[in-house]
C-alpha cells in the first residue's frame, strides 16, 4: 500500500493490541502513528502531535475510557475519531454514545475481519489532509489579500460598491528613492516590510483596515463610531512609532464620505480585480499625506475637531490649497518626536 | 437461557482477539452474542395469535440450543488454543501470530 504522511493518534489501553493495531497500520502505509493511554496527557498528545485522525481501541472491561472521546472532540473537534468496539454490548454501547454526543464520528465492530476499519481511516486522513492543504492555502491567499477586499467580499458577495463614512488614513516613506538608492534592494525590502507590519499591528490593534499597501506605506480605513478619534489615537502612535528611525514615514488624516468596492475587470472569472476606496476625502488624505514630515501627522480641522482629541503640540498650519479642492482646507499638525 | 460466559467475558475474549479471522474465539462469541438477541428478540415478540405464540418458542428454543452449542464451542477451542481459562487472557503464542488472515 501507499506509505501516507497522515498522522494517527492510536488510544488504546492495552500495550498488545495497540503494538497490534500499529503494526497492521504500518503495514498499510501509516507511517505516523502515536499511542497514548486514554488515561494520559491527553492534552499534550493532541496539541503536540496534532493528528489527523484519533482511533480510539474501547476495551468492554474499561468502560470509563469513553469519557476520552468528549476530551478529543474539545481539544480538538475537527479532528474525526474512530472507535473499535467488541460485537454485542459493547458496539452498542459505543453507537449509541457516538448518536447521543456526536464525539465519534465512525464505529467499527472488533474483531477487525475485513479491510473496512483501515479504510475508513484512510479515506477519513485523506480528507482532513486535504482540508488543512486547502486551509494553508487560503491562509496563504488571505494574507495577499487585504483585510478591507476579505470584509467586502463577505458583506457584498456579488460585488457592488458601497458609499460609506469613514477616517482614511495614509502613511508613506519619507525620501524612499534615495533609500532605495543608498541601501542594498534586500535590505530596503526588510526594513519595507518591518515598517509595513509594524504600522498593520497598530492599525488593526485601533480597529483600522488596511486597504491596500501603496508601495511606501498603508492606505487604510476606520469605519463606525469613534472612528475620528480612533484614527488619530492611531497616527499618534505611527508618528513616534520606533519603526520611524528605520524608515522616516509621514501620515495624512481626513474624514468624510469615501466609495469601496472593487476595481478592475471582474466580469470575466480569472481576470484581476482589486478592493480601494476612492473619493475626495480619499485623495484630500493621500494629499496631506505628501506634504507630511518625516514623524508628522497633517489632518484636517474638521477631523481632529470631530476626535476631541487634544496634543500639547498641535499646531495649526492655516488653510491648506489642495489641487482638485476649488476651497483651501482647514488643517493641523503636530510632530511627535523630532526625526533626524 | 442459560449462560456460561458473560457478557464481560465474551468481551474480553473479542477484545484480545482484534484482528484475527479464522479459527478465532472472536468469531464464536460474537455468534453468541447474536443467538442471546434473537433469544430475547424472540421473547418480547408480541403475540397476537397462538401460532405467533408457537413460532417464537420454536425460534427461542432453537436460540438457546444454537447458544449452548456455541458456549460449549468457545469453552473447546479455548482450551485448544491454551487460552487462560481463569482470567481468559489469549496465550502469548497466539499473540505473536502475524495477522496475516486479513
Amino acid at each position: 500500500m501507499r506509505q501516507t504522511d497522515a498522522k494517527l493518534l492510536l488510544l488504546d489501553s492495552k500495550h498488545y493490541s495497540s503494538a497490534l493495531l500499529q503494526e497492521e497500520l504500518q503495514r498499510r502505509g501509516f507511517a505516523s502513528i502515536f499511542h497514548c493511554d486514554p488515561s494520559g496527557n491527553l492534552k499534550n498528545a493532541v496539541t503536540g502531535f496534532d493528528p489527523d485522525v484519533v482511533i480510539f481501541n474501547h476495551h468492554y472491561e474499561n468502560q470509563n475510557d469513553l469519557a476520552v472521546c468528549a476530551a478529543i472532540k474539545q481539544l480538538a473537534p475537527s479532528v474525526p475519531v474512530v472507535a473499535i468496539a467488541s460485537s454485542g454490548p459493547a458496539v452498542k454501547l459505543v453507537s449509541a454514545r457516538a448518536r447521543e454526543t456526536r464525539q465519534i464520528d465512525v464505529v467499527i465492530e472488533k474483531p477487525l475481519s475485513d479491510e473496512r476499519f483501515f479504510m475508513v481511516v484512510g479515506d477519513l486522513a485523506a480528507a482532513r489532509q486535504s482540508v488543512r492543504q486547502q486551509q494553508f492555502h487560503l491562509a496563504r491567499l488571505s494574507n495577499l489579500v487585504p483585510a478591507a477586499a476579505l470584509e467586502a467580499m463577505k458583506q457584498h458577495p456579488s460585488g457592488e460598491a458601497e458609499m460609506f463614512e469613514a477616517a482614511v488614513l495614509f502613511t508613506d516613506i519619507r525620501r524612499s528613492t534615495e533609500m532605495i538608492a543608498s541601501l542594498r534592494p534586500e535590505a530596503y525590502f526588510a526594513a519595507l516590510n518591518r515598517s509595513l507590519s509594524e504600522q498593520t499591528r497598530a492599525l488593526e490593534a485601533r480597529h483600522g483596515t488596511v486597504v491596500k499597501y501603496t508601495g511606501d506605506g498603508v492606505l487604510a480605513v476606520f469605519r463606525g463610531m469613534g472612528r475620528s478619534r480612533l484614527a488619530l489615537r492611531c497616527a499618534q502612535i505611527l508618528a513616534g512609532h520606533e519603526t520611524q528611525k528605520l524608515l522616516p514615514f509621514g501620515v495624512g488624516l481626513a474624514h468624510g464620505l469615501i466609495l469601496g468596492g472593487f476595481v478592475g475587470d471582474f466580469q470575466q472569472a480569472g481576470r484581476r480585480s482589486q478592493y480601494d476606496v476612492i473619493g475626495s476625502t480619499v485623495h484630500l488624505a493621500a494629499r496631506l499625506c505628501s506634504l507630511a514630515s518625516p514623524g508628522e501627522v497633517i489632518m484636517t480641522r474638521s477631523l481632529q475637531a470631530a476626535a476631541r482629541f487634544e496634543f500639547p503640540n498641535l499646531r495649526p498650519i492655516g488653510p491648506v490649497a489642495i489641487r482638485g479642492f476649488a476651497q483651501s482646507v482647514e488643517c493641523v499638525a503636530f510632530q511627535s518626536v523630532p526625526i533626524n | 437461557m442459560e449462560e456460561r460466559f458473560d457478557t464481560a467475558q465474551i468481551s474480553k475474549v473479542i477484545d484480545q482477539a482484534l484482528l484475527y479471522q479464522c479459527a478465532c474465539p472472536a468469531q464464536v462469541c460474537r455468534a453468541i452474542f447474536e443467538l442471546r438477541e434473537l433469544h430475547q428478540y424472540q421473547l418480547n415478540c408480541a403475540n397476537d395469535t397462538a401460532n405467533d405464540r408457537l413460532v417464537h418458542e420454536t425460534i427461542a428454543r432453537a436460540a438457546a440450543r444454537s447458544h449452548e452449542l456455541m458456549e460449549e464451542c468457545l469453552a473447546k477451542i479455548l482450551t485448544l488454543e491454551q487460552w487462560d481459562m481463569a482470567t481468559l487472557t489469549m496465550p502469548a503464542s497466539l499473540r505473536k501470530k502475524p495477522a496475516k488472515t486479513i
